[in-house]
């Protein structure tokens, strides 16, 4: 059992992470999958930074480009923008989710469509676009093998890069299946041969070709698609509409710079030195092509983005190459997979940029506990996002907000007076000596009232010696200086 | 050469003994060590919980301790990663505390960063017959870039057999608050952590963070297995003694 | 050059002003900024751009890198290039059992005169031209329903019941073994896409280093925004997935086959 779509758990982001961990955390096909996968990602990535210099200069080199197309994204996105009318492009700005759908809603109306292909894209999950589309009516089939699998689950992808990570043969192969009527044995090549045909046949028979847009060049207007499957090649070349949408921050300013960061998505993603398909679509197709859609739409999303520009501390988040590089290294991620977040985008990163984006730090922000603050998104991070220091602003905008349980605060506010006063402090630790008395069983605690079982559930706890290393210091201190007088040892 | 130990309240209250050991290497070493006694903690539990200004009214505690020394060593890459990677922060809107703090960070170290880095020693002398194995504290490694120095203190001490911990390099789940408020995640990555280094087979965990020691040491214990956990600083002075 | 596309009509904008007044706004400008902003650095590291490589180092590298990711090389001299292709493309088409391909009109490719030897093989040609598929039967839809793709264009029909698509791309990355694909009237996207197999010939003086210098080549080609090729596709070895299990699963969407013709 994987995923949560079908079982009763709580999917209020904040009050259902607890429980969802639990279930995440009892599903061993899930743990195991999460974790051989995420190994093998993360291994390719290392390998991939080996055999390409000076990593941590690539890295400062991506930061570099991304901060500064963010700190002027005015100048960039209206450079872009021009020059994606230039290219005979249609342009829409989204303020809200909801203003993107209709934006997209009145151009499938334009064309009477009944069939859009999806190419991959984290947007359209972000804004719910598919289930609008049913409500209308309108078939959205999302052609990326995962996402297809996962749609026919009805699904969320717990990935990134891997969205139906979560999912074993013996579950695609019933999926397939029950989807075609036909009997599928559980084996990779008659899935993914299955799945091609079925799919091929999106591709030539819809009436918009729906991507979202990996990095747009704002010198050129260019969108730039990567996939792996090709799936991105096809939606964007094969239905004569293509309609992009994508978030505002997803531009770099040249050609140049686009090099950086295709280089460091492929080889931070999947160990790749270049994703297999990189299309980079400037406009329509120009009068003489054979192929390719007769009209580009460029839908632009705002969505909480903006809100992040000018933040001291957050605006980094709007860097994200979306590499999905911080969540192959989670250990927490590793452990409880994608759905446990409860939202769109997982992982480290998920847990950072929900809350933000969906500007609710009630239920969202409760994911900005869900790190152990170790820093190995940081570290893996191709464009240095701190993540781990944005958990824990994100934890102080909590306590801000008074979003945080009052016993809680209060035992920080006491932590604050004995902690910032030494008398009291060493008043304190001398009775915490004789209070954990009725706790101790065989000179530890082995168990205790909350908030200490979280720790004792899993763990034992060592007693307080009766002489704190204060209480030792005076003996210490003559110790130390005979050992000066003998003239020391080294 | 003056040095002032940043004890850290973990193992003030829990594990002197690991102090001690700094303190007899340091003075080994020609240091001559004192300590501070208005210390009490760098304020990290306040802070990774989002409690901002109570974590910066306990920080101003330790800087005024070690306003007068010239060095400050802690047994912990994680307090110290505090100070270093937050402290200015802290206190970026008050300019006369922002350059204490700083000053305090100019002059605070790891002990392994500060054995190996400020006092140019990585052989010991030591020699320590036992199988261990060593699992590097993520603050110590990624805020403070301490990686080769505990490494190279170990690969020095005689008679060791030194095993390496598989996916050493991944968090044992204490992240302070974290173990409790998020006790099933946490519980998950320390069994990890602790089946791990069972599989190394070593008799020794060794680290150079009690609050780490102290959670796998903690699983460890619970699930009865007999592997002895040490602080850095305890191994090589109980390898020194040996000799 | 070929390539080069006329004007296109201009597109549409709509909702920029309040959404870009935000934005600037919000990063402390009364109004959206219109002067481009200074760039003290742009582009790779300085050490990765100022690596050079001997011809032959060239070709080793794209093979390796191309042959690492399941491709074929075959390197020819200039002179038995015509029939090598011709044979290399004989071959192909005999392993799998392949009786239509298609290729790029591009002369380069129709110099190498192959389509009479191939043809003479029994193997159907759609060249990528508007009258390329006219003597070809498309058929039916692949689903055999009377669908949208049935009122499609006859060539682009032709094009996806063919299994072999043959490219001659504008250059080739050799520290990725990328192919870099500049589309126009003759160049159709879709001949490196709908096959089961593609098939790119090409010169080793068109081997350059990093996909930056393709992009270099491309804007100096294509100065104005408003010329540039709809498309340019870097393709890097075969369509490939991960997401069943994480198998490595090659020729998902695009094609499974790749092979590349060096010339010398």
């Amino acid at each position: 059992m994987s995923g949560h779509g079908n079982t009763a758990v709580d999917e209020r982001i904040g009050t259902g992470l607890k429980s969802r961990t639990r279930h995440a955390l009892s599903d061993e096909f899930l743990r195991k999958a999460v974790a051989f996968t995420t190994d093998k990602l993360k291994s390719g990535r290392l390998q991939a930074m080996d055999t390409f210099g000076d990593w941590e200069a690539w890295r400062e080199r991506g930061k570099a480009i991304r901060s500064h197309t963010i700190d002027n994204l005015d100048y960039y996105l209206g450079q872009f923008a021009d020059n994606v009318v230039k290219g005979g492009g249609h342009v829409y700005f989204a303020k809200e989710g909801k203003d993107a759908v209709r934006t997209f809603m009145d151009i499938a109306e334009r064309n009477k469509a009944k069939l859009v292909a999806k190419g991959k894209s984290m947007v359209s999950e972000e804004i719910h676009l598919n289930q609008e589309l049913e409500k209308k009516g309108i078939d959205a089939i999302e052609t990326d093998l995962g996402e297809y699998i996962l749609q026919l689950a009805r699904e969320t992808p717990s990935h990134l890069i891997i969205p139906a990570i979560h999912k074993n043969k013996q579950q695609i192969a019933k999926l397939f299946t029950d989807a075609s009527g036909e009997h599928f044995e559980p084996e990779t090549k008659v899935l993914a041969e299955y799945a091609r045909k079925k799919l091929r046949n999106y591709f030539l028979e819809a009436d918009i070709g729906l991507t979202g847009c990996n990095f747009g060049v704002a010198e050129s207007g260019s969108i730039t698609l990567v996939s792996n499957e090709g799936n991105g090649r096809m939606v964007s070349t094969l239905p004569k509409v293509h309609v992009v949408v994508m978030g505002m921050e997803r531009l770099v300013p040249t050609f140049e710079d686009l090099e950086v960061v295709l280089n460091l998505l492929a080889r931070s993603a999947t160990g790749q030195k270049l994703t297999t398909y990189t299309s980079i679509l400037t406009g329509p197709k120009a009068s003489g092509d054979l192929d390719g859609p007769e009209e580009l739409h460029v839908i632009i999303l705002d969505n909480g983005r903006s809100e992040q520009l000018g933040d001291p501390i957050f605006q980094e988040v709007l860097n994200c190459i979306r590499c999905a590089a911080c969540l192959n290294v989670c250990p927490v991620y590793r452990h409880v997979g994608g759905h446990t977040y409860g939202s769109v985008y997982s992982g480290p990163i998920g847990a950072v940029l929900t809350p933000l984006l969906q500007q609710d730090m009630k239920e969202a922000g409760t994911l900005a506990y869900a790190s152990s603050l170790c820093g190995a998104c940081y570290e893996a991070c191709p464009v240095k996002i701190p993540l781990h220091d944005m958990l824990v602003h994100l934890r102080h905008r909590k306590v801000k907000m008074k979003l945080t349980a009052l016993p809680e605060r209060v035992a920080f506010k006491s932590y604050q007076t004995i902690f910032g006063n030494i008398t009291l402090y060493k008043l304190a630790t001398k009775s915490a000596y004789y209070m954990q008395k009725p706790l101790v069983r065989e000179g530890m605690i082995k168990s205790g009232p909350p908030p200490l079982s979280g720790w004792t559930q899993s763990r034992f706890m060592p007693m307080l010696p009766k002489q704190s290393f204060r209480d030792k210091w005076g003996a210490l201190q003559q110790e130390l200086a005979r050992k000066r007088k003998e003239g020391g040892k080294a | 050469m003056k040095v002032s130990l940043f004890i850290t309240c973990l193992a003030d209250n829990l594990y002197p003994e690991v102090v001690e050991s700094v303190a007899r290497i340091l003075t080994d070493y020609g240091c001559e060590v004192d300590f501070p006694e208005a210390q009490t903690c760098c304020g990290q539990p306040a802070f990774n919980s989002g409690y901002q200004d109570e974590a910066r009214e306990v920080s101003r505690q330790l800087i005024r301790a070690f306003e007068h020394s010239d060095y400050v060593v802690s047994p912990s890459g994680s307090c110290t990663g505090m100070v270093h990677h937050f402290y200015p922060y802290l206190f970026r809107d008050e300019p006369e505390w922002a350059a204490k703090a700083e000053a305090l960070v100019g002059k605070m170290y790891e002990f392994s960063q500060f054995l190996v880095g400020v006092l140019g020693v990585s052989d010991l002398g030591a020699s320590f017959p036992h199988k261990v194995t060593y699992h590097p504290s993520c603050h110590a490694m990624r805020l403070l870039g301490v990686k080769e120095e505990p490494m190279k203190l170990l690969s020095s001490v005689a008679d060791m057999s030194y095993v390496e911990l598989p996916k050493r390099e991944d968090c044992c789940g204490f992240g302070g608050t974290f173990a409790i408020k998020m006790a099933d995640m946490s519980e998950a990555m320390v069994c990890e952590k602790a089946g791990n280094v069972c599989q190394t087979g070593a008799e020794v965990l060794v680290g150079t963070d009690m609050g780490c020691l102290m959670n796998i040491g903690g699983r460890l214990n619970k699930e009865g297995k007999p592997v002895r956990v040490m602080h850095l600083a305890q191994l090589l002075e109980e390898g020194r003694t040996k000799r | 050059m070929s390539g080069s596309s006329d004007k296109r009509a201009h597109g549409t904008m709509t909702g920029r002003d309040a959404f870009m007044n935000n934005i600037a706004s919000r990063l402390g400008r009364r109004t959206p900024s219109q002067t481009p902003p200074e760039r003290p650095f742009k582009g790779v590291p300085d050490f990765y751009r100022e690596r050079t490589m001997t011809r032959e180092e060239h070709i080793e590298q794209f093979m390796a890198n191309w042959t690492a990711l399941s491709g074929k090389v075959l390197i020819v001299e200039e002179a038995e290039a015509p029939a090598a292709v011709a044979a290399y493309i004989r071959q192909i088409c005999e392993e799998h059992g392949i009786t239509r391909i298609t290729r790029w009109e591009h002369e380069q490719l129709i110099a190498l005169g192959f389509d009479e030897p191939v043809r003479a093989a029994g193997i159907e040609i759609v060249p990528w031209r508007e009258d390329g598929a006219d003597a070809i039967d498309p058929g039916l839809s692949p689903s055999g329903e009377t669908g949208l793709w049935q009122q499609r264009e006859r060539l682009l029909r032709a094009a996806e019941t063919c299994r072999l698509g043959i490219v001659w791309p504008d250059y080739a990355v050799s520290s990725t073994s990328s192919l870099a694909l500049f589309s126009s009237g003759g160049k159709g996207r879709s001949v490196s896409l709908l096959t089961d197999a593609l098939l790119a010939v090409f010169h080793a003086d068109q081997l350059v280093m990093r996909i930056g210098e393709a992009f270099e080549h491309f804007k100096r080609q294509y100065p104005d925004a408003a010329d540039m090729p709809a498309s340019l596709n870097l393709i890097t070895g075969p369509s490939r997935s991960a997401d069943i299990e994480n198998d490595l699963t090659i020729g998902i969407h695009g094609p499974g086959k790749v092979h590349a013709v060096i010339i010398k």
